[in-house]
């Protein structure tokens, strides 16, 4: 059989629903034995009752001088006396009635001619009955006398259900106790994975980067391989970066010297710069691609910000530009360091190159999960083909131009593509392009 | 002036060197950092061309020493990844410029004129000494609007002496600054050629200070 999906999905559930079922079983199980025993015990009550009455009966009994029986004193218990009571007794010779209780009025029991406890039978309105039997014998008398003594079971069966009723209502009531408590005890148990939940996403939305050790030693292990994995993701992505940046060294080291070997007007120059570009961009993307599955990873924007114009101060003092940082200190991309000096490098790189005397650099939260850097400046700008055109991934790499010119953009829309974010260009207010950065916060 | 080149690419060392030379430097060079590391604390450079990714020490950590040390040459840095890490990491560190390889050596040679002139206080390209005037970027001196007919060698002292104006240069700083490590000093072709430049220049601008050194007057 299929069980439901909400069973199958959710450790809650079955646990809860496993701890449901097994409470269950056992309380119905506990409540039938204590039942069962509450009903032998008042049956055994009556009985003994019973006993009694025709144990003083027997006693009672003698035999007249026509050998006849002669029942002694009536048992005192007035509820032989009510008629048809349920309550009867009656003493016998040789199958005949010698003595009865009054309840009886003008009516005989007629039992099996067996000795027995605790049989069944029906009195007189039809009533059913618990029914003993003994025979015995007097000593001065050959006859076979016999006592009966009957109980009605409607007492009886009254008797047990008052007993029941609180039995099943106590057993109840333990029940919906246990059931809580396993709803307790899954909850607690459990927030301890809810908890490493949390510690998970913290770290995917790179607010941190490893998750702290649970108290709880069953998870640990877990917590543990879960760092294991990370740290050794961050160690393969820094080593790829390693063997990429020696690459282009060694590639572009003699590249330069090549280009610097040719005469100026020798058309290998364009070669040159357009194999630059090739390597540049190819390396960028491969040292990028793991870039977004690194988790854990938290850069603050503004001093990425100040870094970038610290390199650029030179060309920033030389045009005489006005920088206008308006960055709140908490903003944060989820992201490495490496890639938004990338992003914003070449974007402010831009700006410093273009701008007349000033450039704007804000950037504000968008959402819960996102931030928008904006980089404006008042240069002459672009149209509005040209926008589109400047972002087109990988479109300019063929064109002329000199070397690690031309990409900016589209690096940067590249990158931030990878992050899940967006590059786009407007006119500024200020004249010139603006720039806007949306990336993951 | 003087200028180390630390590279590790010989071909490329020797390329910087001859444009470096052409634009008036006297050029050392080191193939590994190590060695750039001992020249740059030792010696007296008015810059340094520092490749970041060197054999054995790497480049950044030869400037970081260097400034430590208290070093403060300006530093032109070479990246070959040329991404903004290196660049930012190069600046922390304390370099002042960069260029990113494949470069072009006419720009590498001016950026190296530029640093020099603003590390001695020189904002505009064209530093004026009285009737003189040195495009720092061309190399050329002119006195009044006419270019002057000078040596290489004749170039490089007045150069110093321009980007140091008004103030006492040592015969010591001097030969510190225009011969590279392998030359051999010599103070009386350094009295010779200040003589020659007195007679091209015009008499009263080069002033010799007995036992201390010149000083190129240049009254505002």
């Amino acid at each position: 059989m299929k069980r439901p999906r909400f069973f199958r999905d959710s450790i809650r559930a079955r646990l809860i629903g496993l701890s449901a079922l097994l409470i269950g079983a056992a309380l119905v199980a506990g409540y039938l034995t204590i039942a069962a025993i509450l009903d032998s015990f008042i049956t055994d009550r009556f009985d003994a009752e019973s006993e009694a009455v025709a144990d003083a009966l027997i006693a009672g009994a003698t035999v007249d001088d026509a050998g006849r029986l002669v029942a002694g004193p009536a048992p005192t218990d007035p509820r032989f006396g009510i008629p048809l009571s349920g309550w009867f007794w009656q003493i016998q010779q040789d199958g005949r009635v010698a003595a009865k209780s009054a309840s009886l009025f003008d009516n005989v029991m007629t039992p099996p001619e067996a000795d027995f406890i605790g049989g069944a039978g029906t009195g007189p309105g039809g009533q059913p009955l618990r029914v003993l039997r003994h025979t015995f014998t007097l000593p001065d008398s050959n006859s076979v006398m016999a006592v009966v003594v009957s109980a009605p079971r409607a007492e009886i069966d009254e008797s047990v259900s008052r007993l029941r009723r609180p039995l099943a209502v106590s057993l109840s009531v333990l029940g919906l106790a246990l059931a809580l408590a396993s709803v307790l005890q899954v909850a607690a148990g459990l927030r301890s994975l809810d908890k490493l939940g949390r510690d998970l996403r913290a770290i995917r939305s790179g607010k941190a980067d490893h998750l702290p050790l649970p108290p709880v030693s069953e998870l640990r292990p877990v917590a543990s391989e879960i760092n294991g994995l990370l740290e050794q993701n961050r160690r393969v992505l820094s080593r790829t970066r390693e063997h990429v940046g020696n690459l282009a060294h060694s590639l572009k080291t003699p590249l330069a010297a090549l280009d610097n070997t040719l005469p100026a007007d020798h058309p290998g120059h364009a070669l040159v710069a357009r194999m630059d570009r090739q390597i540049g961009w190819h390396l960028r993307r491969a040292r990028s691609s793991g870039a977004s599955r690194v988790l854990g990873q938290r850069t603050p924007v503004t001093p990425v910000a100040e870094d970038i114009l610290m390199v650029l101060r030179g060309p920033i003092r030389d045009s005489g530009l006005q920088i206008d940082l308006d960055l709140p200190p908490a903003l944060a991309f989820a992201g490495e360091r490496q890639d938004l000096e990338e992003m914003m490098g070449n974007l402010i790189e831009n700006a410093v190159k273009w701008a007349n005397a000033q450039i704007h650099i804000s950037g504000r939260p968008d959402g819960t999960d996102r931030l928008l850097v904006r980089i404006e400046d008042d240069g002459p700008g672009m149209s509005a083909e040209d926008h589109a055109l400047a972002i087109a991934r990988g479109g300019r790499l063929d064109e002329s131009g000199p070397p690690g010119t031309g990409l900016g953009l589209a690096i940067v829309a590249d990158l931030a593509a990878l992050h899940g974010g967006q590059l786009r260009l407007q006119r500024s207010d200020l004249g010139g392009l603006a720039a806007i950065l949306a990336l993951p916060a | 002036m003087r200028c180390l080149i630390v590279e590790d690419d010989p071909v490329l060392a020797t390329q910087l060197a001859q444009a470096l030379g052409d634009g008036g430097f006297a050029c050392d060079t080191a193939a590994d950092g190590e060695r750039g590391e001992y020249l740059g604390a030792t010696e007296s450079y008015d810059l340094a061309i520092l490749d970041l990714g060197l054999p054995g020490l790497p480049g950044i950590e030869v400037l970081t020493r260097w400034r430590e040390a208290g070093v403060s040459m300006p530093v032109l840095i070479l990246t070959a990844r040329g991404d903004w890490t290196d660049k930012v990491a190069g600046f922390r560190a304390g370099a002042d410029d960069y260029a990113v390889k494949p470069f072009r050596l006419d720009e590498v040679v001016i950026r190296a004129q530029t640093l020099v002139r603003r590390a001695a206080g020189h904002a505009q390209a064209v530093i004026k000494a009285g009737p003189l005037k040195l495009d720092s970027q061309l190399g050329v001196i002119t006195r009044n609007g006419m270019a002057l007919r000078l040596t290489g060698f004749e170039t490089r002292i007045l150069s110093y002496l321009i980007h140091h104006q008004n103030r006492i240069v040592s015969r010591t700083e001097l030969s510190d600054h225009l011969y590279d490590a392998a030359a051999d000093r010599d103070f009386k072709s350094i009295e010779v050629v200040i003589g020659r430049l007195r007679k091209k220049i015009g008499e009263g601008l080069i002033e010799t200070r007995r036992g201390e050194g010149y000083v190129l007057r240049a009254p505002d």
